[in-house]
């Protein structure tokens, strides 16, 4: 994990929507200090519920987010260890799969949870 | 370092800020109301970062506050002025943004583009092109930079208002240093000069929380704009001040 990169995605992010540093900071309730040293990554990513706060402000995917801080979304865990063999086995067989393939099953396991 | 600039009069410096509010007005919002958003100004419509990090470090020098990277398009804010962490700077914190903007806006037409000679570095040359300490204020381009700074966050017309709700139509304040010949007499204090001085920040304290300055800040603004004047038995001290 690069701390620059996430910084980098942060900033072009929040220049591209015309936001100032103060005000992204305080949105997301931390210093422009912080905000600023996050940004040029002289600080390692914020901790999690931070960077939730960034992708809600930015109206990004929260879990890609988390990925680029090198980070997981602290449910994904608990969910894991609920059904450890049937979920690290379904995981590392998907994790094979390519992006459009993914998709295609992400939407069929949501029709298989809708009650029909 | 001290750059060499052209004199500016008090009018040209503040049509320069007035100039920088008009631009904000027109392709953000505008403001009808204080606090002057200052530290939206410089990535707003300046196309400049604003930074903050520990500048005393990073520069090597104890009292550096701001300072200002011409050829990166940056002003840096040290640390210690975040106004979040520390909120009773916030006064400080944003005429020191109102004062780099004003290096920038007034100033860069002055120093030679580094920009040139920096194709074989990566990044930006460590001496800032403009470095602000708490102690330079003598030299011309740091008091114009604070005259500047001083118009941007207390525009003339916002000011005025904001009297006029406070105190109504009546005319400028005048305070008369001889009523305060006798506490000075009677060695309270160091003179009536600093008597007046008091009550003049008594007053610019009503003032500044609504702008976001210091009561220093807006009692000098106040006086500039001829609203508060010193007067020694009815006769007007400060005749530049009105206008």
């Amino acid at each position: 994990m690069d701390p620059k990169k996430f910084g980098a995605r942060i900033r072009a992010l929040r220049e591209g929507q015309q936001i100032s540093l103060r005000k992204f900071a305080d949105k997301v309730g931390i210093s422009p200090t912080y905000l600023s040293k996050i940004e040029r990554g002289e600080f390692p990513p914020p901790g999690e519920e931070t960077v939730k706060r960034f992708a809600e402000a930015l109206d990004q995917d929260p879990d890609e987010l988390l990925a680029l801080a090198g980070k997981v979304s602290s449910d994904l865990p608990v969910i894991i260890r609920q059904r450890p063999r049937e979920l690290a086995s379904f995981l590392r067989t998907a994790s094979a799969l390519s992006p459009s393939e993914m998709a295609k099953l992400t939407r069929y396991v949501e029709k298989m949870k809708r009650p029909t | 370092m001290e750059i060499k600039v052209a004199r500016l009069s008090e009018r040209a410096i503040e049509a320069e800020a007035t100039a920088v509010l008009e631009r904000y007005t027109k392709e953000c919002e505008p403001i009808r109301m204080p606090p002057v958003p200052v530290d939206d100004l410089p990535e707003m419509i300046l196309k400049v970062r604003l930074e903050f990090d520990d500048l005393r470090k990073m520069l090597g020098r104890n009292d550096a506050i701001g300072a200002t990277w011409f050829e990166t398009h940056e002003i840096y804010i040290d640390q210690s002025l975040d106004p979040t962490d520390y909120p009773r700077k916030r006064g400080r914190y944003r005429f020191t943004v109102g004062h780099e903007i004003a290096h920038w806006v007034l100033h860069r037409r002055y120093v030679p583009d580094r920009a040139a000679q920096m194709t074989f570095f990566e990044g930006r040359s460590p001496e800032p092109s403009i470095l602000c300490r708490e102690a330079n204020k003598r030299e011309p381009a740091e008091w114009q930079a604070d005259r500047f700074a001083s118009y941007l966050l207390m525009p003339r017309d916002l000011v005025l208002k904001a009297w006029r709700e406070l105190h109504g139509q009546e005319g400028p304040w005048l305070f008369d240093l001889q009523k305060y010949q006798a506490a000075a007499a009677n060695g309270f204090v160091d003179s009536y000069d600093a008597v007046a001085k008091t009550m003049m920040n008594h007053l610019a304290s009503d003032l500044a929380p609504q702008f976001e300055v210091s009561t220093e800040a807006m009692r000098i603004r106040l006086e500039n704009l001829g609203l508060m004047q010193k007067v020694q038995g009815g006769q007007l001290l400060n005749l530049e001040a009105a206008g």
